[in-house]
């Protein structure tokens, strides 16, 4: 009885695969292979008081199925320039927030994030390079 | 026989009970989406580059008549990317060298917002002057120093 009701709080987590029309399960590709590419336009010449527009592309290599995005996500990992961290008190990233993105079978959608450096950037930022991740949360429709 | 008939229903709910589970979850199980999270893919990384403040233009100086006041202007400072500075520090040094100051009667104390101040209450000597643009907390290089401006000791006329 518990195992049953552990199961569904188990599956998201797992179930890298997609119901067919037989009814079994085929695998769709992993972690290591994400079907949504995300690349951005480079951001550049920030300062203090100053936002800037990160527009991001996310590619669906899927040309079977639709993908719906239900989250993108933009975290800066890395700077640089020592003594400038990758924080919000040097970089803040206002966080996409919108409607769920739905991608036709191989193409692509943007969205936009907002980059901005507070008057509280450190000295030490200038002319430092951020490097940021992008990381999405999807679901593909599995043809039936 | 009703107590006998509650009695054995329970027991029948009991027994159904995890094959309805099963059954809601069998269900569920059978739509149509799959779910996965993309993680950082080779290429879903990118870079964004702070400006960095540029040089400040070497100020031109001038006495003015009153005697022991120092007009300054000088050149707008942009940063990297040609964004105009929102801000100059003025600074007088001796033009013998030594340590910078600025009178604090003026315009040129404390962040300038413009291209030009008046500093007065000057005291008597040779002084030299410097610009440093900034943008919030960021400030580029200090200029090359002016020209000298020389001045004099003040004179007290006393009428009699």
């Amino acid at each position: 009885m518990l195992a049953l009701l552990a199961l569904p709080l188990t599956l998201p987590a797992a179930a890298f695969g997609e119901t067919t029309g037989a009814g079994g399960w085929q695998l769709v590709p992993s972690r290591t292979s994400p079907l949504v590419r995300i690349t951005g336009n480079r951001v550049s010449g920030l300062y203090p008081s100053v936002s800037k527009e990160l527009i991001l592309t996310l590619k669906s290599s899927d040309h079977r199925h639709s993908i719906v995005v239900r989250r993108v996500r933009v975290r800066d990992i890395a700077t640089t320039n020592r003594g400038c961290t990758p924080t919000r008190r040097n970089l803040a990233i206002r966080q996409y927030k919108g409607a769920h993105i739905r991608i036709p079978p191989g193409q692509a959608r943007s969205v936009t994030v907002l980059l901005f450096m507070p008057n509280t950037v450190s000295v030490a930022c200038e002319r430092a390079m951020f490097r940021l991740r992008y990381a999405a949360q999807a679901r593909i429709k599995a043809s039936r | 026989m009703a107590r006998f008939l509650g009695v054995a229903l329970r027991a029948a709910a009991r027994r159904l009970t995890p094959v309805v589970v099963a059954t809601i979850l069998a269900g569920s199980a059978a739509t149509a989406w799959a779910f996965w999270t993309t993680s950082s893919a080779s290429g879903s990384s990118g870079a964004a580059t702070a400006a960095t403040v540029n040089q400040g233009a070497t100020p031109s100086v001038t006495l003015t008549s009153i005697g022991r006041e120092v007009s300054l202007s000088w050149g707008a400072s942009t940063l990297s990317n040609g964004t105009a500075v929102t801000g100059y520090l003025v600074k007088r040094y001796p033009a013998g060298g030594g340590v910078a100051t600025i009178s604090p009667i003026g315009t040129c104390s404390g962040t300038v917002a413009s291209l030009s101040c008046v500093e007065d209450d000057v005291p008597p000597g040779n002084w030299k002057y410097t610009i440093t643009p900034s943008v919030g907390s960021w400030k580029g290089s200090e200029s090359l120093l002016s020209g000298i401006v020389s001045v004099g000791a003040a004179k007290y006329t006393t009428a009699l």
